[in-house]
């Protein structure tokens, strides 16, 4: 399973994880 | 493999802004005269760098808050959106919008987020924390 965690923060900060995506492909899919 | 990065918030997307404020309960409007406030003195003003005093107010969209006597203005600079307001305390808005408008960036950081995950297909599932708010998209 491909997933992509955000934690959007009440201060307006972002923090992303991706999960099971190999190499630059968790780079493209996370592009927002 | 996974993989944690920090992102600096942008604000470029109006469609997701004018959502964000469909869901905090703002009013999102073009103004076609100055936005309300922008009174209290620059040392409350939260604006751009380049802009002038007297442009102050003067602004391309705003977005009205019920309750606060003041808005917030939108400004276009190249491809950005930069809110204009002003946080003095008569003023209201802080209380809606969070210190530094952190919760109306929160929240049109979920909606830009929710509206590019739609349209790559992704499962989207949302969760709000104390805190914060995760989305977990998965494809």
């Amino acid at each position: 399973l491909k997933e992509i965690v955000i934690e959007v923060s009440d201060d307006g900060e972002v923090r992303l994880e991706t999960k099971g995506f190999e190499g630059k492909a968790c780079l493209e899919e996370s592009q927002f | 493999l996974s993989h944690v990065s920090k992102i600096e918030l942008e604000i470029k997307d109006l469609e997701a802004l004018k959502a964000a404020c469909q869901r905090l309960g703002f009013k999102f409007r073009k103004v076609k005269r100055p936005i309300n406030g922008m009174v209290a003195g620059l040392e409350t003003v939260h604006y751009l760098e380049g802009i002038t005093e007297e442009e102050l107010g003067k602004c391309d969209h705003a977005i009205h808050v019920p309750g606060a006597k003041y808005e917030i203005g939108i400004v276009k600079k190249g491809k950005s959106l930069s809110l204009l307001w002003d946080s003095w305390v008569k003023g209201g808005l802080e209380k809606h919008i969070g210190k530094d408008a952190g919760k109306l960036k929160q929240i049109y950081a979920v909606e830009k987020i929710r509206l590019e995950a739609r349209k790559k297909g992704m499962k989207i599932l949302e969760s709000i924390k104390p805190k914060s708010i995760r989305l977990t998209l998965s494809i």
